[in-house]
């Protein structure tokens, strides 16, 4: 599921205690500053094999919104592969 | 005129974390010098360095703040604690304001940048890590540990090459001097064991090679049959403070930073000159307001080069005159390599342990006179001698020259 490996990514990359990511968190209140949100797009991006630009990069405030964001690309992605 | 104390002390080294494992290992004449372990060097000519041993991040460091940190920035925090801890300082809010970092580096986030590159000219990655350049950049060190500690002063960093530690805390002593700040975190260090930057430093032929498969004889300073240099690794931070600063709060100081100088050769952008290592030198006695006859020992910058070698046993002649001969000149690099930024910071300490301790560290490695190099170079051997005042020499490529004097503290 997108939404695990989204919340596992996070988890790891912020050096947080399992459980504590949901789909409902935002990063504001995981303290995810600025710096902290590129490594994630980055992992993302590594994760995913896939660019994430800066629009749409924007939207991701939130894990739920980065499932979306991410949903959407990938959409994207395959729609112009096939 | 304010005066600067030196109150604590912190050491990273090829001989181990901590100064107790770099004053023992220099006493014991023992080389951190050995096969690199950091990657897989089978491809260099030269496949030895001194790396700081059994070095492992997560037993300093949490996960998070790791992701931030070069091992140049690394290694400063580590020393930086050590000195802290040393001199015994608790800062108030408004001392914050009047305490800095002054921090050199030769090669910066070397190990960083090397992997960076790898990865997009080598397996065509198509982004690099996100924290690239705040791990790289040369100030990093700096930045981190005024946000460790919470110093709130000037904070710089200095790029000198191999005189970048010498000149951070030379330059951290004029601070002091003249007002600008009254507790100063100074030294340098670097990391700069990577595969690209050994490739570099091959190309210049001045690394040493490995005789007979022992790395650890590989650094000759002074010695007639020296090779070269060997890179090393690490950093030194000391406490300077303020000398009634230190004495108001009961402080234990190591010694006085009493001399530096700083000149440029303005001449070749890699082989050494005289008169200016000279001017350097003689600039440190005349603010330390000693007659070169009361120096003692002196800390050689001492890099093992053929060229090197001879050159500052010309300069110290110079300076020192018919004294020259008397003088216990060492080099530590024997030990602890050239750790670059480092290496100024390092011997520094080593010059104050050894007025403090009544102790010279010894020239690892000497084998055989050198007619160019004719002085007492303390061969393999640690000596006993209660000198007065040390210097601490680094001349760095680019022709850019440090002296720094230390004064052992009257009690």
């Amino acid at each position: 599921m997108l939404e695990d490996k989204v919340i596992e990514i996070i988890t790891r990359e912020q050096k947080l205690e399992s459980g504590r990511v949901t789909l409902d968190s935002t990063f504001e209140e995981l303290g995810i500053d600025s710096l902290d949100g590129l490594n994630l797009l980055f992992a993302f991006e590594e994760e995913f094999k896939l660019n994430i630009p800066e629009h749409a990069a924007q939207q991701m405030k939130g894990v739920r919104q980065v499932v979306e964001g991410l949903r959407s690309l990938m959409a994207k992605g395959a729609a112009r592969e096939g | 005129m304010r005066r600067v104390a030196i109150t604590g002390l912190g050491a990273v080294s090829a001989l181990g974390v901590g100064v107790p494992e770099f004053w023992s290992g220099l006493l014991a004449g023992r080389s951190g010098v050995r096969r690199i372990t950091l990657f897989d060097p089978g491809s260099l000519a030269v496949p030895i360095a001194a790396e700081v041993p059994g070095y492992d991040p997560p037993r300093y460091f949490p996960a998070k703040k790791l992701d931030m940190l070069d091992r140049f920035s690394q290694f400063a925090l580590l020393a930086a604690r050590e000195a802290l801890e040393d001199a015994g300082l608790k800062l108030t809010e408004a001392e914050r304001e009047r305490s800095g970092v002054a921090l050199g580096t030769g090669m910066g986030g070397a190990i960083t940048e090397d992997a960076e590159y790898l990865a997009v000219y080598g397996r065509q990655a198509t982004r690099v890590h996100p924290f690239t350049i705040p791990r790289l950049m040369h100030n990093a060190a700096t930045a981190q540990l005024t946000m460790e500690i919470g110093l709130r002063g000037p904070a710089l960093a200095f790029s000198t090459a191999c005189a970048a530690g010498s000149h951070a805390i030379g330059e951290a002593g004029e601070m002091i001097r003249t007002g600008r700040a009254d507790v100063m975190l100074a030294g340098g260090s670097d990391a700069p064991i990577a595969f690209g930057v050994m490739k570099a430093w091959e190309a210049m032929r001045v690394l040493a090679p490995p005789p007979d498969g022992e790395p650890q004889r590989a650094c000759r300073p002074f010695s007639a049959d020296r090779q070269g240099l060997v890179v090393g690794e690490g950093a030194g931070v000391v406490v300077l403070e303020e000398w009634e600063h230190a004495r108001r709060r009961g402080a234990a100081v190591h010694a006085e930073l009493a001399g530096y100088g700083a000149t440029a050769d303005a001449g070749h952008i890699t082989q050494p000159g005289v008169e200016s290592p000279a001017r350097a030198i003689r600039a440190a006695l005349e603010q330390a307001g000693l007659p070169c006859e009361r120096i003692g020992y002196v800390n050689a910058h001492g890099t093992g080069t053929r060229l090197n070698d001879s050159i500052e046993t010309a300069i110290l002649k110079q300076v020192f005159g018919e004294h020259a001969r008397r003088l216990a000149v060492s080099s530590t690099k024997s030990m602890h390599g050239h750790a670059m930024g480092a290496s100024g910071a390092l011997e520094l300490i080593a010059a104050v342990l050894a007025l403090e301790r009544a102790a010279v560290p010894p020239t690892a490695n000497y084998t055989a006179p050198d007619p160019e190099c004719d002085l007492d170079y303390v061969p393999n051997q640690a000596r006993e001698l209660r000198a007065e005042a040390a210097l601490s020499n680094s001349f760095a490529f680019g022709g850019l020259n440090a002296a720094l004097i230390v004064r052992r503290e009257a009690a």
